[in-house]
């Protein structure tokens, strides 16, 4: 795991050819909209389904590729969320604020498809950190570094968008929010 | 002391005389400042003045609009939020306050405002403070995009209530 500033992250986003936006927000080289396949979903209605929900999200990616967390949107009030967050950081060794590091970057998940949970130890705070955007109500993106279908995962305002250029993935996803009974918005 | 605020004690003001006219001329009513709770009093009688100021929103910051309901929305700046700080509404008896958020337009949504309650409540409003649905944030004509109409018309395209409804003169 490495906590990454805006210019690493957007080293780290080069081969994507994706920019980091004056908004924090990602853009691709394509568009969002003209990008092939997408689905966007409410969470899960419960704390508890966002728990299994977020483990199953991160599992969703591509084996074998570095994932990075990009924070793209955070609130500073209320105080509790913010402190406590930072000082997760903080025990994962990362002194800086958010807004000098809001990216982290997380060793690949080599496991085998059918793996019934990562045994990567970098997945472990991946998960929970997710988690806690999703509580906080901030905005994120997880993405793969596999370049062939650049899947990434957005969070924001309660939605989830999952967007790929795999079908077997989006079809994927899509039983993933069937499983938790999430409510579907759109999907392309 | 809060954030912005300058506090001048009485012996500060007495060896800064102009500062004490200065607060005296504003007054409406004989006395010590414009504050009518200091009429007929003196400088000596104040123990401190605080001044306190609210620095102004990053350039380009938009403002809520007043039909935002919690407000009035005052900026506290706060260096490590990544809009440089909240628009924040009154304090509230007990816990903490509303605060509006601006998201600007993407190419996938408009922008629009977010308040979020103590309770942990959300609000959605467009651009001009009208209440909106989460839905409504993305960019795509809604379903009553043309106006109502009291009677029913062969269709509902827009080119021809423009061609054949009456002139208005």
């Amino acid at each position: 795991m490495k906590f990454l500033t805006t210019s690493e992250a957007q080293q780290w986003l080069t081969p994507l050819v994706a920019t980091i936006g004056k908004d924090r927000a990602i853009y691709f080289g394509r568009d969002h909209k003209d990008r092939p396949l997408g689905l966007k979903a409410e969470f899960p209605k419960s704390l508890r389904q966002i728990t299994y929900f977020v483990e199953r999200a991160v599992d969703w990616l591509p084996r074998g590729y570095e994932r990075l967390l990009w924070i793209s949107d955070w609130e500073t009030y209320p105080p509790h969320p913010i402190n406590f967050f930072e000082l997760v950081r903080l025990g994962c060794g990362e002194r800086r604020h958010i807004i000098d590091a809001p990216g982290c970057v997380f060793n690949p998940d080599r496991g085998p498809k059918e793996q019934e949970f990562s045994a990567e130890s970098d997945t472990f705070p991946l998960i929970g950190f997710v988690m806690l955007l999703m509580d906080f109500d901030w905005a994120g993106y997880l993405i793969s570094q596999d370049a062939a279908s650049t899947s990434v995962v957005y969070f924001n305002d309660e939605v989830i968008s999952f967007s790929t250029s795999d079908p077997a993935a989006l079809e994927e996803a899509r039983g993933l929010c069937g499983q938790f009974h999430m409510n579907i918005k759109s999907q392309k | 002391m809060a954030s912005g605020e300058i506090r001048l004690s009485a012996m500060t003001m007495r060896r800064m005389p102009v500062l004490a006219q200065s607060q005296t001329s504003q007054a409406g009513t004989p006395g010590f400042g414009s504050n009518p709770d200091f009429a007929g009093s003196s400088i000596d009688q104040v123990s401190e003045i605080i001044v306190t100021a609210n620095a102004p929103p990053p350039p380009g910051t938009p403002t809520p609009p007043d039909n935002i309901p919690n407000g009035p929305w005052e900026w506290n700046p706060n260096p490590q939020n990544p809009r440089g700080g909240n628009w924040m509404g009154p304090k509230q008896p007990r816990g903490g306050r509303w605060t509006a958020t601006y998201s600007p337009p993407t190419p996938d949504q408009r922008g629009y405002w977010k308040s979020n309650g103590p309770d942990g409540s959300k609000q959605w409003f467009d651009e001009d403070g009208n209440p909106m649905t989460p839905d409504q944030k993305q960019w795509q004509p809604p379903d009553n995009w043309l106006p109502a109409l009291p009677f029913s018309v062969p269709s509902t395209n827009p080119w021809w209530w423009f061609l054949f409804s009456a002139p208005a003169y």
